[in-house]
């Protein structure tokens, strides 16, 4: 056989050889980059509040508070949510009550029924006060999410939400207080303690409906 | 000898096996959630790998494609954040499959191979539509996985997990 011959047919050999491997495609470390993690950063818009307290200048940073990793962020952010859900229920569920109560209250002459349940009101006020602003903390200082956006969605609308709600029931017990220590404007400060309770009570449930049912 | 230098030759002249150029644009991978309360989809166009085409038997085709996990948009950024932490995104950021074998069924093709999802492998046999134009290939899958398979735990809303099972649309648009 010439020279000629068996140079061809090894080209030719190596040359199928090679394209066969190039079809075979995965290298073990192209296979294994894809996926071996990457070092993951703060995400880009985050909202103002959270960047104050979670930004790379913010006050938890500053003050060294919170996890080593980004990751342990990650997975402490998702729990903090989680009770922040069943908080939001339990508190959604007392203020259901307590609007009832505070109504019955506020429009009836039934002493009874206000001997019966002034305490209870006041006692499940604290209460849902309590809950309210454990479920809102949860959520304010948790860690921040891996992703923020513009589009216009259920979360952006329970933001929306959380502003009014949250300025409700910042009010709710202070126009309470002031009810009770100052008689003359007792009637006014009630009206405005029931308003501030009604406010509260829809924007929650409102919240509640849009989180859920939206996309 | 001259007879297998000839095949040889040709095979390696006329091989219609190649590389298809991935149009980014037009193809996509897409998840469909379910909730009792809503329903949602999530789209990735962030496909990359190599997917090698022969044109005259497709079943010696080869398939090694991947999406990172964190290009699924599902144009609400808190629920994709939420997945990105029920897959573990940080530690494993992508999802991909790589072919074994393509087998032809009564005039349909079957994708056998390896889906790689959270850190787990699973074999699956998936059907696949092909079409060819030109210097055009559309390739459509659609199939379901559930995300208990891949050890992953579901996301809730008000205490009520998403459904088990999600519908994933595979659509690829590519030049040969």
């Amino acid at each position: 056989m010439s020279y000629f011959k068996i140079a061809l047919l090894i080209f030719l050999f190596v040359s199928e050889s090679s394209l066969i491997q190039a079809q075979s495609i995965v290298t073990k470390e192209y296979h294994d980059n894809r996926f071996t993690p990457q070092e993951i950063g703060l995400p880009d818009n985050m909202p103002y509040v959270k960047s104050i307290i979670w930004g790379e200048e913010g006050i938890f940073r500053k003050l060294d508070i919170g996890p080593d990793t980004r990751v342990e962020e990650l997975q402490l952010r998702r729990k903090m949510l989680k009770h922040h859900q069943w908080i939001g229920i339990l508190t959604l569920a007392g203020l259901a009550y307590q609007y009832d109560v505070g109504k019955k209250l506020y429009d009836g002459d039934d002493s009874e029924y206000w001997d019966n349940h002034y305490d209870l009101h006041k006692a499940m006020g604290y209460f849902t006060y309590a809950t309210y602003m454990t479920g809102a903390s949860l959520s304010i200082f948790a860690p921040p999410a891996r992703k923020y956006d513009d589009n216009f969605s259920s979360i952006k609308f329970h933001r929306a939400m959380a502003v009014l709600h949250f300025s409700a029931m910042v009010a709710q017990p202070f126009l309470a207080k002031k009810a009770v220590e100052d008689g003359k404007r007792y009637n006014d400060l009630m009206d405005a303690h029931l308003k501030a309770g009604t406010v509260a009570f829809f924007a929650l449930s409102l919240d509640a409906l849009g989180i859920t049912f939206f996309k | 000898m001259k007879k297998l230098i000839f095949i040889l030759f040709f095979q390696f002249l006329f091989s219609q096996t190649m590389p298809v150029k991935i149009d980014l644009e037009e193809s996509f991978i897409s998840y469909d959630g379910k909730h009792p309360a809503h329903n949602w989809t999530g789209i990735s166009k962030e496909i990359k790998g190599s997917f090698i085409f022969d044109k005259d038997q497709p079943i010696l085709s080869k398939v090694d494609l991947y999406v990172p996990v964190f290009s699924f948009d599902s144009k609400n950024s808190n629920r994709d954040s939420n997945m990105l932490d029920v897959i573990e995104e940080y530690f494993y950021p992508s999802v991909g499959f790589i072919s074994s074998s393509i087998i032809k069924k009564e005039d349909k093709y079957y994708i056998n191979g390896m889906i790689f999802f959270h850190g787990i492998k699973k074999e699956v046999n998936l059907p696949v539509d092909f079409i060819v134009d030109n210097d055009t290939i559309i390739v459509d899958t659609i199939f379901d996985i559930n995300l208990s398979d891949y050890n992953i735990k579901r996301p809730s809303l008000l205490t009520i997990k998403m459904k088990d099972k999600i519908k994933i649309t595979f659509h690829l648009v590519g030049k040969i």
